[in-house]
């Protein structure tokens, strides 16, 4: 058998979800006969009454109170979990090959027949603190410090700023680094594998504070002349179009 | 058993008056003024040291088990080579979470369970000093842990070790929240400490019995005293570099990165001048459960208590002189390194006289009785001489380049942490369960589970001295089958199993005698300390008359005519607050009423310490709220206000 | 070595014995070494048949093949037998303390009362004669230790120098020379010559690692920022394990080098040829392979020299072929485990930096022949 972080948080989440909630269903007590157990912090939890349970009124929007209540705990708790476990996961293997497109040449857009729609490329580290991680050492690796140094600019433009030339989503700057642009900056095409090419994306956006903060690092250990990656507060581009676009 | 059962003293009063007696009316007063309020509120608002003690024996031994099926997961991914159980992603955050689990979350706070369970009753005083400290101590402690299993659920958990060695653990190579949290779990459990620290100190110094001169305080009660001081002086270490590498990861400041000036062997040496320290932090209050179940079970008086007393001082101040042992791999001057080769090795002087005293005492037995609580003092003896020599092997810089960082060190650790600390604290546990729950637990399990975790242990851990001596570095998820290591690791494994089989004996035990033991009685093993002139469990105020004290043994010596303390106010808490070397009656001390604000520090500091890891406003928000609880905190209460009045000439 | 007894030997060594294993020839060996010792048979062609049998004691602490490694071994072996006996005598004491304990003296219903100051006197004699013990037999261990650390710090001879980085996760080795032409680089695997004392320089480039060689002497870490060195030597030609002895991360379990100690000619023949530069294709097949290499985003970070490819973020891969191990000691160096390891280097290795690249099995086959001919 073989048991991953996934496999355990999904059953975790499963008994989170599932289980302490049923129990504390009202079961009849053997003595009583009445169906509710006595009032304490976990009964805002419970789920509403079944219909014929004697009770109204009062009862049943303080139930429905209870079920909202619920409802907004459990969602937090979802979403905490699923925030906690994106920027968290560790994705060692690579994307399956069926989305290794845009990092293969394309020639030319014309094709014969009826045109295929593109195939939707999204940056699968967004909000991935490994793969920004992953970045910030390709960035150091593959000597974009060289002409970037460490996002202040210099031979080619700062990568700190709120200017983007070409663009500042995920796909823009993937384009940049994968196709090259004039003025210098080389293509990476089939130098770097697509998924490298895009931890180097959520990196190089989170230069800009475009990234989440909990997810990226507050530095390197190198000599750095910029303020913490991770404190950065999110430079919304003013040059969205290119106006420089030969 | 046949020597007569001492009695309590208020029964004898009880015995001379009739029944509408004034002694009745104090008890029930007494009752009134010390109970808890009813209700959750209530519960959440004790302050009493038996309660608080006994949340913190629960809570840390939850987290051993937590802790002790983390191991197990490990040793099943051990058991053969080339396993796939685990990828090594989970394997690094499973072993640092059970290394911080059984270090921060179960030994040191258990260790503290016990000295604010215990130390009033034996020191003989109502409370334990600064009772909501004690009862703030507990909630950080609780929420430290909560924090870190919640966040391992979320796949938060840290993966950089129990000892986070920069600049893996800096913000370039451990990318996320992982080690953040493990830097908050070390600032919750440092609080935790350092507030329960103090308490003991001043409970010691301040609160006993009168006749109770130092030189008549029990070893038990030592040794916790020695176990404060030690966390005052070691915790500061770990605050700091705690607090820099949180820092560091959080606001980019550079203390551990040596390209700008920073030092990442800086982060060893804060570290390990807690973390040595930090080891007997854990083992000392065991040798004080020793000499207690020692002395006890032979039915003698301690043999050597001067030079018991003497080695628990000792090993104090040497304890702080080792840590650089641990970094001998680091290329330190040799000159150095051999002043801390000596210092490792002298610090076995001190634990070989305790060994000496010990057996002394045992051999010159009026009648030795090898209950289960002596069986695991005999098992502790066995083990940690073992432990104790194979430490004495990595005190050796050549010896220790070998072996450090490979299955021998684990094998070592293990033999004087499990040895050295366990095993005395499960004698201990069957020995004071039934003080604390007025039931004995089952003799016969007791003896079972002795004999179970005494194989299991050593078939798990000496093995582990034989793989570390064949090159198996630790820490590692995996290995190859031409390694040879396979077989060993395999029976490592089932001596896990074992060891599990064991606790759970003991556990079951445990939930048996809750309901079918048999009543303790007072003073079940007719022992010496002052906490059986009590009645099992002990009423909240724990003496309706504070007993006083002739000698070092004083139920043993206690004489026909032995006076006890009156003139304490039963309608408020007060407590006897006694002068430090001779204990002689000094004045009266009110203590604060049961209060929910202990609670609601707790929260204001976690508000703080848990938004930290995400945003660095999180701090003055948490300093706000707290700065507002403590206001409430200090806020005057009309039985203080009262004993001014008093005092007043 | 002076000071061992034979019974020790059989409790703390592997199950065959080395001289054993010696006197058997090569192809003996490998049907009695069977499916699983893979790792040895990895070892087997060019072997002889003594280094090949270091196999079995390998990466123990208790088979020394270097000066310094049997020192540490003396030294244990000194340090095992005294323990051992003060083990023995406490545990005798303890045995017989209980038996008297149990028979008891005295009145056990006044635990209180002070006991005969007589007997009282003659414990605490015994008490303190043990304690003066302790010390003594302490202070002589003390002594052995100082004696030990200074005799295993120094070693006679002019060194060879070699600096060592440690990376996640693996080792780069680069033997240094005062005519730059003459350094050479490579990867997890240090050759050296035997009886020569090797000066290793320790430098780290992210985090710590240690670097052990338990063969030959105990561990030095590398820690980044603060470059310290170690010596060390071979007695005896032998193919010597080691492993990274502190916890980097995620693969810190698959990053081993080999120490590989030849005699002095066979060391400067090796030498020579790591100094040239990687052999041009031969054949079509393997010309059609350097074009997918240099095709592939290997180049950015992989160098052969001699070609284009010059990245020096992962290991060397000029004389790939004549090293024994792929991917720091994981996996042996032939044909099906290079594929497999180019292909899917995530599942062999988690967490490494080697990122798979798809590859079509024509290109594979051709960029394998390429590689293979690396020797």
């Amino acid at each position: 058998m073989r048991l991953d972080q996934r496999t355990i948080i999904g059953g975790v989440s499963e008994v989170f979800l599932r289980s302490p909630l049923r129990a504390l269903t009202p079961v009849p007590s053997p003595v009583t006969g009445r169906g509710a157990p006595p009032p304490n912090l976990f009964s805002l939890l419970r789920f509403p009454p079944s219909p014929g349970d004697g009770r109204g009124g009062q009862g049943v929007r303080a139930q429905r109170c209870g079920s909202y209540f619920r409802d907004t705990l459990l969602g937090l708790c979802a979403a905490l979990l699923l925030a906690g476990c994106e920027r968290e996961e560790r994705q060692f293997r690579e994307l399956p090959a069926a989305t290794a497109r845009a990092n293969s040449e394309v020639l030319s857009n014309l094709q014969p027949g009826p045109r295929i729609p593109e195939p939707e490329v999204k940056d699968p580290y967004v909000g991935n603190a490994q793969g920004i991680s992953e970045g910030q050492r390709l960035f150091q690796w593959m000597n974009c410090v060289g002409c970037h140094a460490n996002g202040g600019g210099g031979m080619g433009p700062p990568l700190m700023d709120d200017k983007w030339i070409y663009g500042s989503d995920p796909e823009n700057v993937f384009a940049t680094v994968v196709e090259g642009r004039p003025n210098g900056m080389p293509s990476y095409r089939g130098k770097l594998t697509e998924n490298q090419v895009w931890q180097l994306v959520s990196y190089v956006r989170s230069m800009s504070g475009m990234a989440s903060g909990a997810a990226t690092p507050s530095r390197a250990d190198s000599l750095r002349t910029t303020g913490p990656s991770n404190l950065q507060t999110a430079k919304p581009p003013k040059t969205q179009q290119a106006e420089h676009l030969p | 058993m046949s020597r007569p059962k001492p009695k309590p003293k208020p029964e004898k009063v009880e015995r001379d008056e009739p029944s509408t007696d004034p002694y009745e009316a104090e008890v029930r007063q007494l009752e009134e003024t010390w109970k808890r309020p009813p209700g959750f509120i209530g519960w959440l608002s004790e302050v009493n040291h038996v309660a608080i003690g006994r949340r913190y024996l629960v809570t840390a031994f939850v987290f051993f088990a937590l802790g002790g099926l983390l191991a197990l997961l490990m040793r099943i991914q051990l058991s053969r080579p080339e396993n796939d159980f685990l990828d090594p992603d989970l394997y690094n955050v499973i072993f640092t979470m059970h290394g911080s689990t059984m270090m921060f979350l179960f030994a040191v706070p258990i260790m503290e369970g016990m000295s604010i369970a215990l130390v009033p009753l034996m020191i003989g005083t109502r409370n334990a000093a600064f009772p909501r400290l004690n009862a703030y101590s507990y909630w950080v402690y609780l929420i430290g842990g909560l924090l870190v299993y919640v966040c391992f659920l979320f796949n938060m958990a840290p993966d950089a070790g129990w000892f986070s060695y920069v600049p893996l653990s800096g913000p370039e190579f451990s990318p996320g929240k992982r080690v953040d949290v493990w830097a908050q779990l070390i600032t919750f459990t440092e609080i935790s400490a350092l507030a329960a620290a103090v308490g003991t100190i001043t409970t010691v110094f301040k609160q006993r019995a009168p006749g109770m001169s130092l030189n008549r305080m029990p070893l038990f009660v030592w040794s916790m005293l020695v176990k404060a001081f030690m966390v005052v002086f070691a915790m500061p270490a770990i605050v700091v570099a705690s607090s820099l590498l949180a820092m560091d990861r959080l606001i980019a400041t550079h203390f551990f990165n040596p390209s700008e000036g920073g030092d990442s062997l800086l982060w060893q040496h804060l570290f390990w001048f807690f973390g040595h320290p930090e080891v007997y932090i854990i083992f000392l209050p065991a040798t004080g459960m020793v000499s207690t179940l020692v002395t006890a079970f032979s039915r003698r008086r301690t043999f050597g208590y001067l030079a018991l007393v003497l080695a628990l001082v000792a090993t104090g101040f040497i304890g702080f002189g080792l840590w650089v042992h641990h970094m001998f791999a680091a290329g330190l001057p040799q000159l150095g390194q051999s002043f801390f080769t000596a210092a490792s090795i002298m610090i076995a002087v001190p634990s070989g006289v305790q060994i000496f005293c010990w057996l002394a005492t045992i051999w010159s037995a009026r009648k030795l009785r090898l209950a289960t609580p002596m069986l695991f003092v005999l098992g502790f003896i066995f083990i940690f001489v073992l432990g104790g020599l194979t430490g004495v092997m990595l005190a050796s810089v050549p010896i220790d380049l070998q072996v450090h960082d490979t299955f021998f060190v684990v094998a070592h650790f293990h033999y004087v942490l499990i040895g050295g600390a366990v095993f005395p604290l499960l004698g201990a546990l069957y020995y004071w369960i039934p003080k604390l729950t007025g039931r004995m637990m089952s003799e016969r399990v007791g003896k079972l589970s002795f004999w179970v975790l005494f194989a299991g242990f050593n078939l798990t851990f000496f093995p582990m001295h034989q793989l570390g001596l064949r090159g198996m570095p630790r820490r590692v998820y995996t290995y190859k089958a031409e390694m040879g290591w396979g077989d060993l690791n395999l029976l490592a494994t089932l001596g896990g199993v074992l060891l599990t089989v064991g606790v759970l004996l003991f556990v079951g035990n445990f939930l048996w005698s809750r309901r079918r033991g048999l009543p303790a009685g007072d003073n079940p093993w007719d022992a010496d300390g002052l906490e059986w002139a009590t009645t099992s469990p002990p009423p909240p105020y724990n003496f309706a008359w504070l007993p006083t004290v002739q000698g070092r043994h004083p139920l043993w010596e206690q004489t026909p005519d032995q006076p006890v303390v009156v003139g304490l106010r039963s309608d408020r808490r007060e407590v006897l607050v006694t002068r430090t070397l001779d204990a002689e009656p000094d004045h009266r001390e009110v203590q604060p009423r049961p209060t929910l604000v202990p609670l609601w520090l707790a929260l204001a500091t976690a508000v703080g310490f848990v938004g930290v890891i995400f945003t660095p406003w999180a701090i003055p928000a948490g300093l706000i709220l707290a700065g507002a609880v403590l206001v409430g905190w200090f806020w005057p209460q009309v039985d203080q206000d009262e004993t001014l009045l008093e005092e007043q000439p | 070595m002076k000071g061992r007894f034979p019974i020790s030997r059989l409790w703390w060594r592997p199950a065959m014995n080395r001289r054993a294993i010696e006197r058997r020839s090569p192809g003996e060996l490998e049907s009695r070494l069977g499916r699983r010792h893979s790792l040895a048979r990895a070892f087997m062609p060019g072997q002889s048949a003594p280094a090949l049998a270091v196999a079995f004691g390998w990466q123990s602490v208790l088979d020394s093949a270097g000066p310094q490694a049997a020192r540490i071994e003396d030294l244990w072996w000194v340090y095992f037998w005294v323990c051992a006996a003060v083990f023995v005598l406490v545990f005798l004491a303890l045995v017989m303390a209980v038996f008297r304990g149990r028979r008891g003296k005295g009145d056990p219903t006044d635990p209180g009362a002070p006991h005969p100051p007589a007997s009282e006197r003659r414990l605490t004699r015994t008490v303190a004669g043990a304690t003066a013990a302790t010390a003594v037999i302490l202070i002589g261990l003390l002594v052995a230790t100082v004696a030990a650390s200074r005799a295993t710090s120094s070693l006679p001879g002019d060194p060879l120098t070699i600096e060592l980085t440690g990376q996640q996760w693996w080792w780069q080795v680069r033997y240094e020379d005062p005519t730059p032409s003459r350094m050479v680089t490579t990867a997890n695997e240090i050759h050296i010559p035997v009886g020569r004392p090797v000066r290793v320089k320790t430098r780290s480039t992210d985090v710590i690692h240690s670097f052990w060689v338990p063969n030959l002497h105990g561990k030095r870490d590398l820690i980044p920022g603060r470059p310290s060195e170690i010596l060390i030597q071979a007695d005896r030609p032998g193919v010597f394990r080691g492993q990274c002895a502190e916890f980097c991360g995620y693969q810190h379990a698959n990053m081993a080098l080999l120490v590989v100690a030849e005699p002095p000619e066979t060391f400067a023949a090796w030498y020579e040829a790591q100094l040239q530069p990687a052999r041009p294709p031969s054949d079509a097949l393997q010309q059609r392979g350097k074009v997918v290499f240099e095709a592939l985003p290997c180049p950015l970070c992989h160098t052969i020299a001699g070609t284009q490819a010059s990245g020096k973020t992962a290991p060397d891969l000029t004389h790939l072929a004549s090293r024994r191990m792929l991917a720091a000691g994981t996996l042996p160096n032939t044909r099906g485990h290079l594929g497999g390891w180019i292909l899917d280097p995530q599942t062999i290795k988690p967490g490494n930096k080697m990122p798979a690249v798809s590859l079509g099995s024509d290109d594979l086959r051709a960029l394998l022949a390429y590689l293979e001919s690396l020797r």
